[in-house]
This record gives structure tokens, sequence and C-alpha cells, in this order.
């Protein structure tokens, strides 16, 4: 190569900060932190749309089975699912299942959560200029999008997309969808394809993460003085760095089993329709489910702890009070990440995998209760004897606690292994954990999302839709997931995609046969004919009625946001909520580098009420020439 | 601002970015290798005994190769200081010499990737194993069928009918009939006859449609696609009236006869496509094939089902397997004595009986040679015939008693009595699966690896022009993994070729 063309290669990376980069470079391909974490933001509330919208033709299914699909029935890709009367098919019930369980999961939940809230504000709050490697977090986020994509796809592919459920156990995803000579192109290997590059993705933010937080902290910027927030991103970060590689494992053990006639999940002897299935043998359905839950359970608590870090945010700056315990937060959260490596065997306490087993991860599980309730206890006590405003965010962040409180609660009975034989895979495991994700983390988000809009967009979203946004919100939340509670107790399995119905018709027949004597006793006996009353199999159409409600309810937050970003209420000062962590330190909006002057963390991050101080809240960066000791003025000396 | 730290240390952390990254990825690798091996621990303990295949040991796969697997252990290990050096002539600034060992480096992975690929090309190309049907291991290399001209492991089937899918198969789901290419004549030209079905009384019954005759086979898949749109009409029309007629009958029903009627209107699938087509060659024509091309992987006497429809009927010309057998493993048989291998009618040279004889000595011989081994049952020598007893009694018995190291004996095991067979790829048993798994995403570290040091090497000029150290502590982060790489195969190398 000439020495010509190298300096003038150099010479244009060199000038690269000084010119004004293009639109792509801006706002496609940025490597600034805020411009991908709104890209993280705006895609993955377009893949909650699309997950939500998957789970409201399912509720249709079970609320409606003997009703053709409504609206969307007629669409060309329905079409091809959906039976010629219009009503929704099981293949297509389990296609929308899985796939609503994997979207708001991994394209989802995760992502704005630990992709968009975690890369927006975690640099801001510790005082760093941007990510550590800013490049590596674009190709997190192009790695994360193409997954995406690929995982989308696969509903066009001639077998659809994968429909075995969220967990994908083996040995039914190694063998469904076999009878495609292609099977690259097949639902279940594009779902693996697919999840190699979410893992990537995550793998790489989770990297980049904990870089940023451990080297990029401000000046004064001390470990017990980071925000909650980060603390809660930094433990998420460990969790997804430590328990996605096993998954990855799976992923690819299964991808071989399928592409390769591999037999890691395969066991000697299996029968798929009928025949022998052909194989080696010797694999281990169970080893499928140890690396799964390796992952899975972690992964609760990544849905979780962004939410818990911006609920304390919330409301620690709107009771205007210090938070109570923080110290006792950053160790309980510790303690939560690691405990929640050893408790994913509570997912499999069905599988036969032994007592001594069982009665080892239900002491775990039931352990992992004790930090779960340190944090909310802590928020509900820093609440206690405030002055509370309750603005927006405050409003999703006080329903917050509550909710997650009945999902954790509700999570108690299903630690012990005994009650768990009962409850497994009914409808109360569903509304448990949708509990602790979607009115829990999912209103945590939205009070993230109204808390940090001003300083993203300098205007402030409206009130009147905002409350139009959170009360309906809340109440079908709660029509949703209260009744499965009900329905679980009866004995509902979570996977009837008619709601029910055909189960209660044939259940007795299934095991005595429609002319038994038997049979016409127990229908007798039981009117419904089995063991399903018929009000359990009715809290159908309450759940389905508050989906569709709950839907119509997102509309006023879409117009807000949309709105507000270019008509609200102007707020460009640089402190609208009176906050006192770093991030309102920078300009509104945040230019590319964040602080126009060095920033500096001077005191801990939450001095609200100070005694004795001018007003009801003390910034971290704001210097108190009396206070600031020694190592301090080095520090900022240093930088 | 810009990004402190991404030359210099912090100070209180005492580690530039990059240091922290990789330590953080490297744990990252550290669980995603560690979930690898505890699955093969996972797996390999698990076995039970009788009823899965049993692993094998290292040593017995590879053969002399375990020393591949050593001289590459030494590779990695010289690659490992290599980068050492290369980094410690960076921070003396001494770009000459850091290139030097660079290039060492890549060379050595270079190196390491060539005896890989010969191991992988040995174990995918030359070695074959057939289960029998009683659980018998014939394991050698396959041989040509002389007869037919064809590879050991292919089957022939003369066709005189052919049946078309009449599903989309490939991404786009268009009709592809891509079994048409097993035929050994190129040029032959189909006669198709088109069906469809017609319900009468809830049942179907296919009536003769349109008839198409001397079409070759590139102009198949376009009749084959109009032939689906109508069909696909004609079906939604159907599954209606059907469901009408279902719904009739459960209104007139009563008790017990109206649940069961329920419960056939809740499994009431509508029948996509009723009708199909079949296709005649201008000829009876061979098709040549591979079982993994057969649904099920059994081929039938007088069809064959491929995937989603297609199908061959006419005579099976041939499906026997023909090997060269090296070794024979009765692990899996239940009576060793009574194992299908001693059958005369399946050895070129007819001495079944003979080496029956020959591997009862040769198992007196091992117990008495192992027998520690054996009763702690770590070595199934016993139950492993290998080719030179297997020659030798075949030889004596040949020659009258006098021992010579010709070729390996070679058998022909009719289609019926194979249970599994295959080449020793990742399909042939759980060893070969996680072998082949882990030191492929091992290789692929390599060649990831290799590809990032490459890059120092051959662009990394420029930076150190610029700023030595910045270039010193990329491949410091680069050498680290590097060493990750190497660590990893310490453990490989014990587990897959010693043990």
């Amino acid at each position: 190569m000439s020495s010509t063309t190298e300096s003038a290669a150099g010479h244009g990376h060199d000038d690269h900060d000084h010119h004004d980069p293009s639109f792509w470079q801006k706002y496609i391909f940025s490597t600034d932190h805020k411009v991908i974490g709104i890209q993280y933001g705006i895609t993955s509330l377009v893949f909650m749309a699309f997950g939500f919208f998957l789970m409201m033709v399912m509720r249709w299914s079970i609320a409606y089975p003997d009703q053709p699909l409504p609206l969307v029935g007629n669409w060309p890709f329905f079409r091809n699912w959906i039976g010629e009367d219009g009503l929704v098919t099981g293949e297509l019930y389990n296609m929308f299942g899985a796939m609503h369980g994997t979207i708001m999961v991994f394209l989802a939940v995760v992502p704005l959560a630990f992709g968009a809230f975690g890369n927006y504000v975690t640099p801001l709050q510790i005082g760093a200029p941007d990510m550590a490697f800013p490049r590596l977090n674009m190709v997190s986020y192009w790695s994360y999008l193409f997954g995406g994509i690929l995982m989308l796809t696969s509903f066009f592919l001639t077998s659809g997309a994968a429909k075995v459920g969220w967990t994908n156990y083996s040995p039914l995803a190694t063998t469904t969808d076999l009878h495609f000579r292609d099977k690259f192109w097949t639902g279940q290997t594009q779902w693996l394809v697919a999840m190699v590059f979410l893992i990537s993705s995550s793998l790489l933010g989770a990297v980049n993460f904990i870089t940023t937080i451990i080297n990029l902290r401000a000046p004064g910027m001390t470990w017990f003085r980071m925000p909650f927030f980060c603390w809660a991103q930094l433990v998420t970060a460990f969790l997804l760095l430590l328990a996605f590689p096993p998954l990855e494992v799976a992923a690819v053990m299964q991808l071989m089993d399928r592409l390769a006639g591999t037999s890691f999940f395969v066991p000697t002897g299996l029968v798929v329709g009928g025949s022998l299935f052909d194989s080696a043998g010797g694999g281990s359905p169970l080893l499928y489910q140890h690396l799964f839950w390796f992952l899975g359970h972690p992964e609760v608590y990544v849905l979780i702890l962004p939410a818990i870090g911006i609920v304390s945010e919330v409301v620690v700056n709107n009771t205007r009070k210090p938070l109570w315990g923080y110290r006792t937060m950053v160790g309980a959260v510790m303690v939560l990440g690691f405990l929640s490596f050893i408790v994913w065997a509570h997912h499999m306490y069905l599988t036969g995998m032994g007592t001594a087993i069982s009665t080892f991860f239900q002491t775990t599980t039931v352990l992992i209760s004790v930090p779960s309730v340190i944090l909310i206890t802590s928020l509900l006590i820093s609440m206690w004897g405030g002055s509370i405003r309750f603005t927006m965010p405050m409003l999703w962040a006080t329903a917050f606690i509550p909710m997650f409180g009945i999902g954790g609660l509700t999570g108690l009975p299903l630690a012990f292994n005994l009650i768990d034989l009962h409850l497994h895979d009914t409808y109360y495991v569903i509304g448990h954990f949708h509990y602790v994700v979607a009115p829990g983390t999912i209103f945590g988000l939205f009070a993230g999302i109204y808390y940090w809009f001003p300083k993203q967009t300098g205007r402030q979203m409206n009130k009147l839709l905002g409350h139009l946004h959170f009360w309906p919100s809340l109440i079908c939340m709660n029509l949703i997931f209260a009744p499965m509670f009900i329905q679980g107790m009866s004995g509902m399995h979570r996977r009837a995609f008619d709601g029910g119905a055909a189960y209660e018709q044939i259940a007795s027949q299934v095991y005595l046969g429609a002319d038994h004597p038997l049979a016409r006793m127990f229908n007798a006996f039981f009117k419904n004919g089995a063991h399903l009353p018929v009000e359990v199999i009715d809290l159908n159409l309450v759940t389905s009625f508050g989906a569709f409600v709950l839907a119509l309810a997102q509309i006023p937050f879409v117009v807000n946001f949309f709105w507000s970003m270019f008509k609200g209420g102007k707020s460009t000062e640089r402190n609208p909520w009176q906050a006192t962590t770093l991030e309102w330190a920078c300009p509104t909006p945040p230019p590319h580098g964040n602080f126009d002057k060095d920033p500096v963390a001077y005191r801990d991050p939450y001095e609200y009420s100070v005694p004795g101080a001018e007003s009801d809240y003390t910034p971290q960066f704001e210097p108190d020439p009396a206070e600031v000791t020694e190592p301090e003025k080095k520090d900022a000396a240093a930088s | 601002m810009e990004i402190p730290y991404t030359v210099n240390p912090r100070r209180d952390t005492g580690l530039f970015n990059a240091k922290v990254g990789i330590w953080l990825f490297l744990a990252s690798e550290v669980m995603l290798f560690g979930g690898l091996f505890s699955a093969y621990i996972f797996l390999r303990t698990g076995v039970r005994e009788g009823v899965d295949i049993p692993w094998p040991n290292g040593l017995d796969v590879h053969g002399w190769m375990y020393w591949i697997g050593f001289i590459n252990t030494l590779i990695l290990i010289a690659s490992s200081v290599f980068v050492v050096m290369a980094w410690a002539q960076l921070k003396l600034r001494n770009y000459g010499k850091y290139q030097l060992y660079m290039a060492g480096v890549l060379i050595c992975s270079a190196l390491f990737m060539v005896n890989k690929g010969y191991e992988y090309n040995s174990k995918l190309n030359h070695h074959f194993g057939i289960y029998l049907t009683d659980g018998t291991l014939l394991d050698g290399a396959l041989v040509k069928d002389e007869k037919h001209g064809i590879k050991g492991d292919e089957i022939v089937f003369q066709a005189d009918e052919v049946d078309f899918a009449l599903v989309g198969t490939g991404v786009f789901g268009k009709a592809d009939p891509y079994f048409l290419d097993f035929a050994e004549n190129k040029d032959l030209t189909y006669d198709i006859q088109l069906f469809k079905a017609e319900s009468a009384d809830g049942k179907l019954e296919f009536v003769e449609g349109e008839m198409k005759s001397g079409l070759s086979a590139d102009l198949i898949p376009g009749v084959l696609d109009v032939h689906i749109a109508e069909l696909e009409k004609a079906a939604a029309a159907d599954a209606v009236e059907r469901k009408k007629a279902l719904k009739q009958k459960i209104r007139e029903a009563e008790g017990a006869a109206k649940i069961a009627l329920q419960r056939e209107l809740a499994l009431l699938r509508p029948i996509k496509i009723p009708g199909k087509v079949v296709g005649k060659p201008s000829e009876p024509a061979n098709y040549v094939f591979k079982r993994k091309e057969i649904l099920g992987g059994k081929p039938g006497k007088e069809s064959i089902a491929f995937f989603r429809g297609n199908g061959l009927r006419g005579t099976l010309v041939d499906d026997t397997v023909d090997i060269e057998v090296h070794t024979i493993d009765l692990q899996m048989v239940a009576v060793d004595t009574e194992s299908m291998a001693w059958g005369n009618d399946i050895w070129s040279h007819g001495e079944g009986e003979a080496m029956k004889e020959g591997y009862l000595h040769h198992k007196a011989e091992a117990e008495e040679h192992y027998r520690e081994f054996i009763q702690q049952g770590y070595f199934p020598a016993d139950k492993i015939y290998r080719w030179h007893h297997a020659h030798a009694a075949h030889s004596k018995a040949e020659t009258g008693g006098e021992d010579s190291h010709s070729e390996y004996s070679v058998v022909s095991v009719p289609g019926d009595q194979v249970r599994r067979m295959g080449n020793h790829g990742p399909k042939f048993g759980p060893y070969y699966a996680i072998y082949f798994t882990m030191t492929a995403l091992h290789g692929l570290h390599v060649v990831g690896g290799a590809i990032v040091l490459g890059y120092f090497l051959f662009f990394g000029r420029k930076l150190y022009k610029k700023n030595p150290e910045h270039l010193a502590n990329r491949v410091e982060v680069g050498g680290l993994f590097w060493h990750f790489v190497d660590l990893v195969w310490i453990f490989l190398f014990p587990l897959y070729y010693l043990l």
C-alpha cells in the first residue's frame, strides 16, 4: 500500500469528530450512545406492539373459539394459516404463542429496559462522554435488529414461524418441521439462528455496559455515589454476560440437532409420528432444559432490575426524600443477582430430576424472595412521610410497586415443589409472571419514558393524554391477569388454544370413551363434562375484553409520544424535575459528548431536603466549596 | 469530549477500557465453553448401558491421528508464546520483530487449521460405520459398488411412476420436484396426469383431470404451480361445505353421538389440497440417491417416499451397503456370539464362522491382557474386534494357517439389515456430535482470533506511528483472547483424544 493513501485515510479518520456527520452517520449508523438508545427504544416499542398484536389474536381464539377472527382474518398472511371458516387454528395459536413470548422477552422488554434506558441514561448518570466502546455499541444494536428481522421473516416461510413455545423445548423443537427438505429455512431453525444474533447482541452490550461503569465514571463518582439505576444496570449486565452463553450453547446444539442430525437432546428410542426417529440417540432433553433455564431464570431479573432502577429514580425524585436504605438496596440487588444463578431448576420440578435437587432449588428460590422484598420495602419506606408529587412518571412508579408485589408474592407458592406440581403450566403461572413483567416491568418502563422524555426532546409529555393512558392501563392489566389466578388454580392449562372448550367437551371421553357408561355418569355428575366449571371458562371473556381495551388504552400514549415530541410544552431548562443526579447537568437535549463542562460528582446521589439547604434538592453536580474534600479536588484537577 | 482511558489506564482501576472489556468477554466465553464442557460430562456420564450407544474411547476413535491433536497442542502453545513476544517487542518499540513474531502466530494458526482439516476430512470422507439391526457395529470405509457403479451407500431404484408433492417447498413456496435430478438419464421426459378430488358424502374421490405428455424435467414445476393454485380454490369451497354438513348433523344428533360429532368438528381440518399428480417417465428409469433423501431413511421394496409427498413407485434394485470392515464392535449386541456379523453370506470371503472363532480367541486374549481394566468397566476391549484379528482369522482359514497382511475384508450388507449408518460425522453418535461441535466452535475462535491479529499485523503500522502504546494495548488484548483459545484446546485435547 502506498504511503499517500494511508496518510489520506488516516487524515480522514482523525478529522471524524470535527466534520458535521451526515444524516446516515448521525441517525442511522450512529455510535452516539443516546442515538443508539433511542434506536433501541423505538425498535423495541414497535416489537412490543407487534407482540401485543399476536397476543390479541390468541386472546380472541381463547375467548371466542367458535367465532371467526374479526378484522384481520382476511389478511393474506392469515389466510395461509386460518381455517376456511375463519377460526384460529391450533397451529396458528402455537406459532403466535411461541413468537409472543420470544418477541416480548428478547425483542421488546430486554432491549427497551437494558438497550434503550441503559444506553441513554447510564453514561449520563455516571458523567461519561459516551459508552466505552461506541462502535461495539452500534454493532450490538444492528445485531439485535438483524436477529429481530430474521425472527419476523420466519412468519413468511412455508413452515411458518417457530411454534413450540418460547422455551423451545427439545425434543419437540428438534423434530418439528423436519419434514421439510430445506431444514434451514424452517421457522424452528430460524428461531435458533435469530437467537444466536440476539444473544451476541446482548453479550456485546453487557461487556460495554460493565466496562463503561467500571472505567468511565466521572471524577468524584465513587461506587456509592452512583445512582441506584446504574447499580441495577450493572447487575443486569452481569446477568446477561454470564447467563446468556449457556443458552447460546443450547441454541448451537439444537441447531446441530436439526441441521447436522446430531442427537444432543434426542433420547434413544424416540418415537415421532408413530415411527422411530432417525438418530443415534443417547441425548438428553433434560440437558436442554438445564441450559435453557440457566439463562431463563436470570433473564427474569434482567427484565425486572432495570425497571426497579427506573422506579427508584422516579420515586426518590417525587417524594423529595433520600432513597431509604440506598446501601442496603445495592447489597440486595447484588445478592439477588448472585442468587438468580442458582434457582433455575424451579422451572423443572415436573421433569423428575429428583427430590434432593428439587429441595435445593426450592430453598434457594425461597431465599431469593428476601432481597426482592428488601428492594420493594425500601421503595415503600422511601415514600413514607414524603410530600409526594403525583407527576406522570410517579403515577406509573407508584402503580409498579403493588403490581410487582402481587407478581412476586404469587410466585412464592410456585417455589414449592409440591404446590408447583398442581400449578405447573396452568394459567396461574401465566398470571404470576405477567404480573411481574407486564404491569410490573412495563409500568416501570413507562415511568422511565415519561421521566426522561423532557431531557431527550426538550418538551414535556401531555398530562391529560398521560392520564388517559395510565388509568385504563392500570385497570385493564388487572382485568387481564387477576382472573388467571382463579383459572389456574382450577386447573386450566396454558396451552389450550380454544380456552378449554374442547377439553371441557372431551376430557371424560379421552379417558373412558364417549359411550362408556362411566363417562355418562361422569358427565351427569360434573355438569360441564370436565373439571373446569363454566364460570372459570367464562373468565376468558373478561380477560380478553381487558386485553382489547388495553390495546385501545395505548393509543393515547402513541399520540402523546409523537405529538409531544414536536408540539409538547417546552421544557428547555436542564433540570425540569429538580432532580439530583448527573444526567440533569447536561444541556437539553444532550449534544454529542454529553456535557458542556466536565462533570464532577460532589456528593451522594439523592440529597433531597437536606436540612439547612436553600432548596429541597442539592444536585450531585453542585459544588459546595465547604464540603469539597481534598481527594475530590485532586480528581477534578486530574481530569 | 473524548472517551478517556482508551490508551492509558485509569488510576483507580489500573486498567484501560479494552482490557476491562476483554476480561469480561472472556468471562462470557468461559460460560460458553463451560456450558459445552458441562454438556459433555452430562451426556457422557448419563449413558445407560445396553440402551444408549456407548461412547468410544478417544484413542480408539483417532487411532494414530491423536498425534495430530498433540501436535496441534504444541502449535497453539508455540503461538501463545509468539503472541507474548510480539507484544513485548511492541513495548520495546521494535516494529520489525513484532511483525516477525506476529507472522509466527498466524502461521501457527494456519497450521492448526490445516491439521484440523485433515482430521475432519478423514472422519467425514473415509471412515464409515454400519449398525446392523441387532446392534453390531461394522466400522471401516465405504467402497464402490462395482455392480452398479455407485457409491457403497447409494440406493438404486427403478421407477415406472413418480408422485409429485402438491405443497411448495423451498423459501418461496414454489413447487420443487427436486427428486427428478436423481434420475440417471437426464433426458427423460414425463407424462403427467393431474387429479382433482371431489367429495361425496364426506369422502374424497380422485377424478382424472388434464393430461400433459412429453414434459422435460424443467417444465414440470410450472405445471404443478398452476395445478396447486386451482386446487386451493376448490379446497376452500369444499371445506366450507363439509363443515356446513357437519354442523347440520350436530343440530340433528343427540347425546353421545352429538358430542362425538362436536369433537369431529373441533378436530376437523380443511384438507388443503385435495388432489394429486402422478407422472410416468418415458421409459422405466433408474434413480440413484442417498438414504438421507428418503423420508424416515428407509427405502420400501416397491415405493420410495421423499419429503412432503414426493415419491417413486417401481422396484428396488439395490440397497446394499458395501464397506470394508476394520473393526467389529459388539458392545450393543445382547449375546456377542449370536451377532449378525458371523453370518457367512455377507462377507465377500464367506468365512463368518471362522471369524467368530477368531473373535473368541481375541476376546480371551484381551480378557487375559486387560483383566483389571475390564473388571472395572473402563475398557470394552473384549467386545471390540479389530481388523488385524479379523483378517488374520480369515487369511488363516484361506491359506491354511499362515498370517498375511493384505487387504481388509469387504461386506455387502442388505438394506433391511441396516439400522443406522453413516460416516464418522456429527450424526454418527453423541461422541462425534459433541466432538465436532466443540472443536468446530474452537476452530472458529482460532480463525476469528487470527483475523483480528492479522489485522494488527497488516494494518497496524499507521496506528503504530501515531501511538505505539495503543497498538501494544490492542495486541495485548488480542493476545489475552489468544491465550484463552489456547487454554480451551488444552482441555479439549485430553477430553477428545485421550479419554
